[in-house]
């Protein structure tokens, strides 16, 4: 899987918790091509958003994480680089 | 349906699996489902795992916490998106109350569990038509199973409600429903759109999910009914930037009223409003006829 591919996932993932700022055009090109990250502070996740996220980062991915875990980044892009390490161990 | 609850939970071997089924549930099942499961599971001392009877307490909480009675609406499922929640009555009960026809947000649901949010709506007095975009594409490609465009699953619509001489019928969109929500009220000849931070033809052009596509019908509509537009009320929390500026915009475009929610700088203003106990006799003012609201 290929970073395009992952982060394909995890824009699907925000996508479907009404993540308003990756429906944009512009931010999502340009967030699936690697040149902008989302930070979780201008994201503002509710806890169904983070929910969803978790569910697609499992279902597409195979890696659990937990809702309470997205504490841990500080981005969507260090989500990226994790799922990166996981999947190429 | 708590051996069909039981095995969908026992086919899914994490938190998160569970988390998506729970999910669905959320956008599906009315008050009385919900709580059938939590006392049927507590009835047969059913063995569930963490998540499942975290879910099925937090529920109990939010639906029947502080001794509230359970609205005894029935769900009857038209399409996968699309369901009629009404509590069975005689033909002159059911004439009385008032038809909600609402559209669902990206999320699928009115910005709470739909459950949770039929609580704030007494059954006696409304039924809801709740449609749900699952391509969200803000209903322009219309609603699967009901039309392939949004003019087409209005005329759609209209046979799913009363005829305006019939009954009182209002439309609420949440989010992503707030443009569907005020497009078909203007065209079904509705009295009142409530849109809570609801989006505005100037985001078709910007949104992923609706490139190519346009709302030049919507203008349209409006033009051909000027003179009997819906009341409009856009609700928006009185902090929110974004969701202030689009109730702005969409008052450019046709005759509306702007609700400020006090205090409240979350998008989910329905939550908000939820969380401080002041839902019910908000959804009770924006539904009421003209001369009881907004005052």
């Amino acid at each position: 899987m290929n970073d395009r591919e992952i982060r394909q996932i995890l824009a699907d993932g925000l996508e479907a918790g009404a993540v308003h700022q990756v429906n944009d055009v512009s931010t999502r090109e340009a967030f699936l091509a690697g040149t902008r990250d989302l930070t979780f502070e201008e994201l503002e996740m509710d806890s169904l958003a983070k929910m969803e996220l978790c569910i697609a980062i499992e279902v597409g991915t195979g890696v659990s994480l937990a809702p309470e875990e997205l504490g841990r980044f500080a981005s969507i892009g260090e989500i990226v680089t994790m799922l990166r390490e996981r999947l190429h161990a | 349906m708590l051996d069909w609850y039981v095995a969908e939970i026992m086919r899914r071997q994490t938190a998160n699996l569970i988390n998506q089924f729970h999910i669905m549930l959320e956008n599906m099942l009315a008050p009385a489902e919900v709580c059938a499961l939590i006392d049927e599971s507590r009835e047969r001392g059913t063995s569930l795992p963490p998540p499942a009877a975290h879910w099925l307490g937090r529920m109990d909480t939010l639906l029947r916490g502080g001794g509230q009675t359970v609205q005894p609406y029935d769900r009857r499922m038209i399409n996968k998106s699309a369901a009629i929640y009404a509590a069975p009555g005689t033909e002159a009960e059911r004439s009385g109350r008032t038809v909600v026809v609402a559209f669902t947000g990206d999320v699928h649901r009115l910005m709470m569990p739909i459950a949770l949010f039929l609580q704030q709506c007494p059954a006696d007095r409304y039924e809801v038509l709740l449609l749900s975009d699952l391509r969200r594409g803000l209903y322009l490609r219309g609603i699967e199973g009901l039309g392939s465009d949004f003019p087409e699953t209005i005329e759609r619509i209209r046979t799913l409600i009363p005829a305006p001489s019939d009954g009182r019928v209002v439309s609420l969109g949440t989010s992503a429903g707030g443009l569907a929500a005020i497009w078909a009220a203007v065209e079904l000849g509705l009295p009142r759109a409530v849109s809570v931070g609801g989006v505005t033809p100037d985001e078709i052009g910007e949104r992923v999910q609706t490139q190519g596509l346009s709302a030049e019908g919507f203008d349209e509509a409006i033009r051909r009914n000027a003179g009997r537009l819906p009341e409009v009320l856009l609700v928006a929390g009185e902090q929110n930037e974004r969701d202030s500026r689009k109730a702005q915009e969409m008052a450019g475009r046709l005759p509306a009223t702007l609700i400020s929610v006090p205090d409240c700088a979350n998008h989910n203003v329905l939550h908000a409003l939820w969380s401080r106990g002041e839902l019910g006799p908000f959804l009770e003012r924006v539904f009421a006829p003209p001369a009881a609201s907004l005052n």
